[in-house]
């Protein structure tokens, strides 16, 4: 058995693993795109080329879930700009953006909904 | 107000898979916008989601008591504080320690050791329909 053998071998499990996180994190994704309503945007900004067409196709996929296809693909938004370039592409204020930050002052008040904000930023681990 | 909130963008920088995950929101703290908690409970991003939705664009009166239906109803806004983390159920009963929100999806993400997760469904209740009870991972 040789190294290459090895080498192969460790390669094709690897590549499952990968796969196996990224399906993971698509159902995460879709559920985000469920919990923000029809009436709200999610944006999915930074993503890799890949990353990006993986989702895109995701919410395209054959999707049975009346749940979901009651969410039109106008709610959902797939880029691979950057938040930053996403903000000076769109004209959104940095003070318009809120982060959601465990380490924040200020707990989010129903108040922060009532046009203080444009857009809420979230991390994602 | 209601056209205000059709024009809100949760808007998510993101890793899709990265193994290990990274921090982004640290990264993105740097930059300087303004920041909000959402409490001390533990939540991953797409609960952390669903409850800003709660608290910042549902509209209405509602009522804690009921809030499930007040949610779907009368589309209640809802403090932090009255978010109704559901932490113990039948359902939930093998991931004692675990926080989900009550009420909002079909749809449980349970997570079962760092990275795998497991998707369950339940009643065939949807966020925009009136139903019965439903819950979301924590």
């Amino acid at each position: 058995m040789g190294i290459s053998r090895i080498q192969s071998k460790l390669s094709s499990s690897l590549q499952l693993w990968r796969q196996i996180v990224i399906q993971l994190n698509l159902i995460s994704r879709k559920h985000m795109r469920l919990l923000a309503g029809k009436e709200n945007v999610v944006r999915f900004s930074h993503l890799s080329v890949t990353s990006a067409a993986a989702l895109q196709a995701s919410w395209q996929g054959s999707d049975t879930d009346h749940l979901e296809n009651e969410l039109s693909t106008k709610s959902v938004e797939v880029t691979t700009l950057s938040v930053m370039e996403l903000m000076k592409e769109r004209n959104i204020p940095l003070e318009k953006v809120c982060l959601l930050d465990p380490k924040a002052m200020t707990a989010l008040g129903p108040e922060d909904g009532d046009g203080k904000f444009q857009w809420f930023l979230f991390g994602v681990r | 107000m209601s056209g205000l909130f059709s024009r809100t963008i949760l808007q998510f920088l993101q890793s899709l898979g990265d193994d290990p995950p990274r921090d982004r929101t640290s990264e993105l703290r740097v930059l300087g916008f303004p920041g909000r908690h959402l409490g001390s409970v533990q939540m991953t991003t797409d609960t952390a989601l669903g409850v800003t939705k709660l608290v910042v664009c549902d509209k209405g009166e509602y009522n804690s008591v009921s809030i499930f239906s007040a949610m779907l109803t009368l589309n209640a806004q809802v403090p932090l504080e009255d978010i109704p983390y559901v932490v113990s159920t039948p359902l939930t009963a093998q991931h004692e320690g675990q926080y989900f929100i009550s009420g909002v999806t079909t749809r449980i993400i349970l997570p079962s050791g760092s990275t795998r997760r497991r998707v369950l469904r339940c009643h065939s209740v949807s966020l925009f329909s009136n139903g019965s009870q439903v819950l979301v991972r924590y």
